[in-house]
C-alpha cells in the first residue's frame, strides 16, 4: 500500500513537471509576438515597392459552387501586374465548379487558367492537384518566380501580392507564409446564415450561442498561431506551414523536385506541414507575414464535429510527418528537439489542459505531501493565466479587426477553455486510433461561406 | 556555403565550446571593464567592512536565532519550524537559508549557527550592494553616481549594523532590488517583466510586509514597458507573480490552516493579529513613543543615509524615473508615522532607497547634458556627502570591526556546553538553541524561551526545567510576568551559577531547583 502511494506521488510529480514544461513553452510560443516591443513593430515588414516577379496562384477546388465564383473574381483582380490564377477542378466529378471556373477564365483572359485534376487516379487530395498544376504550368511554358496556394473560400487582400513580391525580393526566404485568420467568433446570431426548416430564427440563435465558445477558441488559436507561434518557428527554422496563403519561390520548388521527385507529398495528410519541415532541411528560410489588414479571412468549421475531424486530420498528418523522419536531417540538435516538440505539440497541449485539474485533485484526495500538491497547482495556475491571456487576445482581436466582442463572447472564452481542451483531447485520441488502424483517408472540412459578404448566393445562381 | 560568406556569428560555431566561452568571457570583461573597475572596489570594501568582526558584533537578538532554528528544522527535520509553525512570517527566507546550508553544509561548517547566519547576511549584503549599483545604472545614473549609491548603502554604519543580523528583511532586499532592476530592463521583454514579478514574489514570500512596496514596482513596470507589448507583459508578469505568491496561502489551505478555527494555527488568524491587535509602536511624530526611541537609535548609528534620503525625496520631481523609487521610500516613512506596529528592523527597508535617492540628487544636479556648470555643483554635492560620511562613519564602524569581546550569550553558550550534562532540560534564548541541539546534542531538546508559554505542544511535554539561559531583559522587564509566566516562576526557584556581561544584555545561567516542576 505504501509503495502504491509513493508510486502515485512520484507519478503526480512527473506528470506535473511535464505539464509545467508544456504550459510554459506553450505560453512562450503563443506570446512570441510580444516577447519584445520590436516583435510587434508596425513597420517591421517594410513598405512594399512596385511588384516585379511573375507568379501563379493555385486554387484547388472541389464541390465549391457556393464560393468558387466569388473567390475567383477576387483573386483575378489583385494588385499585381504579372500573375496567373489557376483553379484546379476535377471536371467529370465536379461539373458545377468546373462550369464556374471556366466562366471566370473567359471573363478574365490572361489572368485565370483552369487546370484539370488528373483523371488517372481515384484518390482526391490537395497535393495531387497542386503537383498536376505545376506540371501544367511548365508544359504551357508560363513564366513564374513564385507559386501561391489559396483555398477555394480564400479572399486574398488586393494588396497581398505586392507584399509577397516585396518580401521575396527583400529576404532570401524560400517560402513566404502570410497570415490566415478565422473571423466568426461572435455569439451574435445575425452573423450566421439562416438555417432551413422550422423556427429558423430560434435555431440560428441557439446555434450561435451554443457554438460561440469553441468558435472563439478556434479563432484565437489562429490569431496566436500566425502572429506568434509560426513566427518563432520561422526564426528557429522548424516550420510546419499553414495550408494556404503560402507562397513558394520557384527555386525552392525545383530543389524539392530534385530531391523527392515531386513537389508536394501526395501520400501525406498535411502536406503543408511536411513541406515546411523539408524547407528547413534544405536550408530555406520561411518568412511569416501577419499584417492584420492583409490576412486571408476564413471561417471556422461549420460544426464542432467538423472541427474535430479537421483536428484529427492535422494530428494524423503530423504523426505521418514525424514517422517519415525528415526532421532527423535538420542541422542542429536544438532544431530536432523542437521538431519533435512541434510535431507532438498538439497532443501534449491537449492532454496538459485536461490533466492539470486531475493531477491536483488526485494529489489532494490522496493526501500527497504538501510540496507535491503545490507542484500540481502550478500547471493549473498557468492554465488560468493562459485563459486570462485569451481574454486579452480577444480584446486585441476585436480592436485589430474592429469587430465587437461582447461580454458573452468573453464568457465563452473563459467557460469554454476547458471543454475546448477536452475536444482537442478527443481529436488526439481519435487521430491515434485512426493512425493505428491505418486509415489515412482525407477528412475534409466543409465550409458554409459565412465569412463572405451577403450577396454571395446570388452570384453563384447567376453563373449557373 | 563557403567560409567567405559566413556571418561573424556563424564562425563561432566552428570553434570548440571552451574557446567560445573564453572569447565570450573576454568580450564581456572588455565591455564592462570600466564598470568593474568602479564596482569591484566598492563590493570588496563592503565585504570587508561587513565581514570583519561580524562574529563578535553586534550583540545577539531574538530573531536571527528563530529563523536559524527554523532553517535548521527544515534541513534536519523536514518541517518549517521545530515548534508548530504559526504563520508569523512567510517561510521563503529560512527556506533559502536551509537550501544554502544543504548545499554547503552550513550548520556544520561554523562553530555556531549565528556564525552561519552572519555568512548568509554577508552574501546578501554584498549582492544587495551590487544590485543598488545596477539599479542606479538602470535609473540612468552615471557609473560614478551609481557607485556613490552603492557605497552609501554598502558602508553606512546603520546598514552594516542591521545588515549583520540574520533578519528576513536582509534576505528579501536583494530580491526586491532585483525586481526593480528587471522592471527597468532595457529590452522591455515579457521575460524581464515576469522576472521582476517573480523576484518581487520571492521578496514578499521572504518578508510579507514588503507587499506594501508593490505600488512602486508596478509604477516602475508601467513606466518602463512599451505600448507595443505592455498589456501582455503586465498580464504575464501579474499572473506569474501571483501564482508564486499564491503558494503560501495554498500551503496553508492544503494543511487546513488557512482559516481560523479551534485547535490549530491559521494564516488568516495570525495575519489579523499582526495587522490589528499587535501592540502599536506609536507614531514617529509623537515624542517619547517607542517608535521615536527606535528612530533615535537609528539616527545614533547614522544620520547621513537616513536623513539624506528623506531630504532627497523632492528631487524625484525633476526625474521621472526616480519617482517610483521616491514613492517606495515615502511608503517606508509613512509606515513609521501611521501609529501601528513597526518592527525593530524596519530601517532595513528604507536604506537602499535612501542611498539611491541621495545619488539621484547628484544625478539630477548634473543634468542630462553634463554641462560643466551643472557637473561642478554635482561633484561638489557628491564630495560633500562623501566628506560627511568620512567624518562620521569611521567612529561608528571601528568598534564594529575591532570588538574582540565575545557576546555575552555566546559566552554563556560555551559555558553551558562545558558544564551542563547533556540530558538536562534547558530553557534558552533563540540564538543559541540550534547550537545546543545540533552541535552539543542536548537531549531532550532544549526549549526556546518564547515557546514555553505560547506553544501548547511544548506545555504538554514539559515535565521539568533544569537550567535557564536567557538575557536579563527577559526577567528584569515588569511585563515579563504576563508574557513569560512559566519562565518567571522557574526563575523564582532558581539560583544563578554563571554570569556573563552586565546590564539588560547580560546573561546569567540559572540552575532550577530539583524540587520545583512547572
Amino acid at each position: 500500500m505504501r509503495e502504491l502511494s509513493l508510486l502515485l506521488d512520484v507519478s503526480i510529480v512527473v506528470v506535473s513537471l511535464l505539464m509545467l514544461a508544456v504550459t510554459v513553452t506553450t505560453l512562450a510560443f503563443q506570446l512570441y509576438k510580444w516577447w519584445r516591443p520590436e516583435h510587434n513593430d508596425p513597420q517591421r515588414y517594410g513598405s512594399p515597392d512596385e511588384p516585379r516577379l511573375p507568379g501563379v496562384i493555385l486554387v484547388p477546388m472541389r464541390h465549391e459552387e457556393a464560393v468558387a465564383g466569388h473567390t475567383l473574381d477576387r483573386l483575378a483582380t489583385l494588385d499585381h501586374p504579372d500573375y496567373w490564377v489557376m483553379p484546379i477542378v476535377d471536371h467529370p466529378d465536379d461539373p458545377g465548379t468546373a462550369r464556374i471556373a471556366h466562366g471566370k477564365a473567359r471573363e478574365f483572359p490572361g489572368r485565370v487558367l483552369v487546370c484539370p485534376y488528373p483523371e488517372d487516379t481515384d484518390v482526391h487530395n490537395k497535393p495531387i492537384g497542386l503537383n498536376a498544376a505545376v506540371h501544367r504550368l511548365t508544359e504551357l511554358g508560363i513564366p513564374f518566380e513564385w507559386i501561391g496556394v489559396a483555398d477555394a473560400e480564400d479572399l486574398f487582400h488586393p494588396d497581398l501580392l505586392r507584399v509577397v513580391d516585396y518580401r521575396f525580393r527583400r529576404t532570401d526566404a524560400g517560402i513566404v507564409q502570410c497570415g490566415v485568420q478565422l473571423m466568426n467568433f461572435s455569439a451574435r446570431a445575425r452573423d450566421l446564415p439562416m438555417p432551413a426548416g422550422r423556427h429558423p430564427r430560434l435555431r440560428r440563435w441557439w446555434h450561435a450561442n451554443t457554438s460561440a465558445w469553441w468558435r472563439a477558441a478556434n479563432v484565437l488559436e489562429y490569431f496566436k498561431w500566425f502572429q506568434s507561434r509560426l513566427k518563432l518557428q520561422a526564426v528557429t527554422r522548424v516550420m510546419p506551414l499553414g495550408g494556404n496563403t503560402v507562397f513558394f519561390r520557384r527555386e525552392f520548388l525545383d530543389a524539392l523536385r530534385q530531391r523527392y521527385g515531386q513537389y508536394w507529398d501526395e501520400e501525406c495528410l498535411t502536406e503543408d506541414c511536411k513541406i515546411g519541415i523539408v524547407a528547413s532541411v534544405l536550408g530555406y528560410a520561411v518568412d511569416v507575414v501577419y499584417l492584420p489588414e492583409l490576412v486571408t479571412r476564413e471561417e471556422t468549421p461549420a460544426t464542432l464535429r467538423g472541427l474535430v475531424r479537421q483536428r484529427v486530420r492535422w494530428m494524423q498528418g503530423f504523426m505521418q510527418v514525424f514517422r517519415a523522419g525528415e526532421w532527423v536531417a535538420l542541422p542542429t540538435l536544438g532544431q530536432r528537439v523542437l521538431a519533435v516538440y512541434v510535431l507532438g505539440f498538439q497532443f501534449f497541449q491537449a492532454f496538459t489542459g485536461v490533466l492539470a485539474p486531475v493531477a491536483l485533485t488526485l494529489a489532494l484526495w490522496h493526501k500527497s505531501p504538501i510540496a507535491v500538491a503545490l507542484l500540481a497547482c502550478l500547471p493549473l495556475g498557468l492554465s488560468v493565466l493562459t485563459v486570462a491571456l485569451d481574454v486579452l487576445m480577444l480584446r486585441v482581436f476585436s480592436r485589430t479587426f474592429q469587430v465587437k466582442a461582447r461580454i458573452r463572447d468573453y464568457l465563452g472564452v473563459v467557460l469554454g477553455a476547458y471543454p475546448f481542451q477536452l475536444v482537442l483531447c478527443v481529436a488526439a485520441v481519435w487521430a491515434v486510433a485512426r493512425y493505428a488502424l491505418r486509415r489515412n483517408d482525407w477528412v475534409k472540412t466543409t465550409h458554409h461561406g459565412t465569412h463572405l459578404p451577403a450577396p454571395e448566393p446570388a452570384t453563384v445562381g447567376s453563373t449557373r | 556555403m563557403t567560409l567567405a560568406n559566413l556571418a561573424p556569428t556563424d564562425v563561432r560555431h566552428l570553434l570548440s565550446v571552451r574557446r567560445r566561452v573564453l572569447i565570450g568571457a573576454q568580450e564581456w570583461l572588455r565591455r564592462h571593464a570600466r564598470t568593474l573597475a568602479l564596482l569591484v572596489p566598492v563590493l570588496v570594501a563592503t565585504g570587508l567592512v561587513r565581514g570583519i568582526g561580524m562574529s563578535t558584533f553586534p550583540r545577539y537578538v531574538d530573531d536571527p536565532g528563530t529563523y536559524l532554528s527554523q532553517a535548521w528544522s527544515l534541513q534536519y527535520e523536514g518541517t518549517l519550524s521545530p515548534y508548530s509553525y504559526f504563520y508569523d512570517h512567510a517561510p521563503a527566507g529560512w527556506i533559502q537559508i536551509a537550501l544554502y546550508s544543504m548545499l554547503t553544509d552550513g550548520f556544520d561548517r561554523h562553530d555556531s549557527a549565528i556564525g552561519f547566519g552572519n555568512e548568509c547576511m554577508l552574501i546578501a549584503g554584498v549582492v544587495s550592494t551590487g544590485l543598488v549599483f545596477a539599479l542606479g545604472r538602470r535609473l540612468g545614473f552615471s557609473r560614478w553616481t551609481a557607485a556613490l549609491a552603492a557605497l552609501l548603502f554598502g558602508l553606512s554604519p546603520l546598514a552594516v549594523l542591521y545588515g549583520r543580523w540574520t533578519f528576513l528583511d536582509n534576505i528579501a532586499t536583494p530580491w526586491l532590488l532585483a525586481a526593480f532592476v528587471l522592471a527597468l530592463s532595457r529590452r522591455r521583454s515579457i521575460l524581464a517583466g515576469t522576472g521582476a514579478a517573480l523576484c518581487f514574489a520571492m521578496a514578499a514570500l521572504t518578508k510579507e510586509t514588503l507587499l506594501v512596496l508593490l505600488p512602486g514596482l508596478l509604477w516602475t513596470l508601467w513606466r518602463n514597458t512599451d505600448p507595443r507589448n505592455r498589456a501582455q507583459v503586465l498580464t504575464v508578469a501579474t499572473g506569474a507573480g501571483a501564482l508564486l505568491m499564491a503558494m503560501y496561502p495554498l500551503f496553508a489551505l492544503f494543511k487546513g490552516e488557512l482559516f481560523e478555527g479551534p485547535g490549530h494555527n491559521s494564516l488568516l488568524g495570525t495575519a489579523a493579529w499582526q495587522l490589528a491587535e499587535r501592540q502599536t509602536s506609536g507614531s514617529l511624530l509623537t515624542a517619547d513613543s517607542p517608535m521615536r526611541h527606535l528612530f533615535d537609535d537609528w539616527l545614533a548609528q547614522d544620520r547621513l543615509l537616513l536623513l539624506g534620503g528623506l531630504a532627497s525625496i523632492p528631487v524625484a520631481v525633476f526625474a521621472g524615473r526616480l519617482r517610483p523609487i521616491a514613492l517606495t521610500l515615502v511608503t517606508g516613512w509613512l509606515l513609521m508615522v501611521r501609529d501601528g506596529y513597526v518592527p525593530f528592523m524596519h530601517v532595513v527597508t528604507l536604506l537602499p532607497w535612501s542611498a539611491l535617492l541621495i545619488a539621484g540628487a547628484v544625478h539630477v544636479v548634473a543634468g542630462p547634458a553634463r554641462r560643466w556648470w551643472r557637473v561642478g555643483p554635482a561633484v561638489a554635492l557628491a564630495v560633500a556627502v562623501l566628506a560627511g560620511a568620512a567624518v562620521s562613519w569611521p567612529d561608528r564602524l571601528t568598534p564594529m570591526m575591532t570588538t574582540k569581546e565575545v557576546p555575552a550569550m555566546r559566552a554563556a553558550e560555551l559555558w553551558v556546553a562545558d558544564n551542563v550534562p547533556r540530558d538536562k532540560v534547558l530553557v534558552v534564548h533563540d540564538s543559541i538553541w540550534v547550537d545546543l541541539v545540533h552541535r552539543y546534542r542536548f537531549r531532550p531538546e532544549s526549549i526556546i524561551v518564547s515557546k514555553l508559554d505560547t506553544d501548547p505542544a511544548v506545555r504538554e511535554r514539559l515535565g521539568r526545567i533544569d537550567y535557564l539561559v536567557v538575557p536579563e531583559w527577559y526577567l528584569g522587564n515588569p511585563a515579563s510576568g504576563t508574557a513569560y509566566p512559566t519562565l518567571v516562576e522557574a526563575h523564582k526557584h532558581a539560583v544563578p551559577v554563571a554570569s556573563f556581561g552586565d546590564g539588560s544584555d547580560g546573561v546569567r545561567v540559572y540552575r532550577v531547583s530539583r524540587y520545583w516542576s512547572p
